[in-house]
């Protein structure tokens, strides 16, 4: 049984390495993720776990916990809107006003790959029909035991049909066993990279686009401001971000503002503008 | 909004009953079929808006009863959803050439008939 103490503990790491504000009144949810952790370590239970980590702050088993305990709720087209919207609008108009023939998207806070993935079937749909040019998608997470399933891309029945078309499933799928695995053309697509949003600026160059979506509303408001500072650094004046349904980028208003043409969609600023 | 109605066909009685709970929630109007044949018939006396379509079934499968259905006067006019343990692209691609709009593979729960009835304009 965990108590208060171990919780306080726990919280105060995880919004130390992730940012994530820690919901303490689901004590039985984050004991049942920190057990299997607790077994493989011959522990009897997540108390014993949280009471060896307290030893060392740098502790490897913080890590661990801190891992098994972030959110990877996802969906493939999670909302639908945000897609069609990229597709439809943003996406061609960055292309038209450019004038340049390829988009770099980031995928930030990806979890297991849903997103990076959905965003890489509706850009490759797109392009095949001639409506876009080229793509590059990097897709980040700070937990690497996300990355490495994100990274097989291989998904169960139910993960596989929950927004997914049938059309789409057999499109850009294949059977593995009792799993579906993308296709390998679309798993090329997309990069898969370690990465904290709240620690790193990331060095890949400059996105036109960034989804960013029900990641920032697990944060604390300073991990928020901190993450949306390290976006902006990383998107090209005009570009766009893409939250949440629900969430807000309170703290990052001098480096996004609302678009005026596309719902919750939110435009790069120019830097001279952010400066004012 | 109006209610829109739902043809739940499936040779399962437990199968009928939790689609029917699900779909009920989501609004539908609900009539059961055990079988193609039977849901043919109930086709015929009142076109649904959306038909469930379980594949393997006595008397007539789901497959069969699609290709008849889609020659049916209005036949075209309800949006048809496998849902069945047959998970083979192929059989897929067999559903989907006989007329299907969408398809669920069991077992399912009501987060995936809500995201495919969406899919398809339903929900």
């Amino acid at each position: 049984m965990l108590t208060d103490a171990h919780l306080g503990e726990l919280q105060r790491a995880m919004t130390r390495r992730t940012g994530v504000v820690l919901d303490a009144q689901r004590a039985a949810l984050i004991e049942m993720r920190l057990m299997p952790i607790a077994r493989r370590s011959g522990m009897t239970n997540a108390a014993e776990l949280i009471a060896a980590a307290q030893m060392r702050p740098d502790d490897p088993y913080w890590d661990a916990m801190c891992d098994a305990l972030l959110n990877a709720e996802t969906s493939f087209f999670r909302d639908r809107a945000p897609f069609a919207t990229l597709i439809d609008a943003v996406a061609p108009a960055m292309l038209r006003e450019s004038g340049a023939d390829s988009l770099r998207i980031w995928s930030a806070g990806c979890g297991t790959g849903q997103e990076a993935f959905s965003i890489a079937m509706a850009l490759h749909e797109a392009r095949d029909a001639g409506r876009i040019g080229d793509f590059e998608i990097i897709a980040t997470d700070a937990s690497e035991r996300l990355l490495d399933r994100a990274r097989k891309g291989e998904y169960t029945q139910f993960e596989a049909q929950r927004g997914l078309s049938i059309r789409r499933l057999i499109q850009h799928f294949e059977r593995a066993g009792d799993h579906w695995r993308i296709s390998d053309r679309l798993r090329a697509r997309v990069r898969f990279i370690n990465h904290n949003l709240l620690t790193e600026a990331p060095q890949w160059g400059a996105f036109d686009v960034v989804f960013c979506r029900n990641v920032l509303s697990e944060f604390s408001a300073d991990a928020r401001a901190d993450a949306l500072e390290n976006i902006a650094g990383a998107v090209k004046p005009g570009g766009a971000l893409f939250i949440g349904q629900g969430e807000t980028i309170a703290g990052g208003m001098r480096a996004f503002a609302p678009s005026r043409v596309h719902h919750g969609v939110f435009e790069r600023t120019q830097p001279a503008m952010e400066a004012a | 909004m109006s209610i829109k109605s739902c043809l739940v066909v499936d040779d399962s009685r437990v199968i009928r009953k939790v689609a029917r709970r699900i779909l009920e929630d989501m609004r539908f109007a609900i009539d059961e079929a055990g079988d193609g044949l039977e849901a043919l018939q109930a086709c015929r006396k009142a076109m649904p808006d959306a038909i469930l379509l379980d594949w393997r079934m006595p008397v007539m499968n789901g497959v069969e009863f699609l290709k008849q259905l889609r020659a049916e006067p209005n036949g075209d006019k309800p949006v048809v959803v496998f849902c069945t343990t047959e998970n083979d692209v192929a059989q897929i691609s067999e559903a989907i050439k006989a007329g299907a709009d969408e398809y669920i593979m069991k077992p399912f729960d009501g987060e995936i008939i809500a995201s495919k009835f969406a899919e398809v304009g339903l929900a």
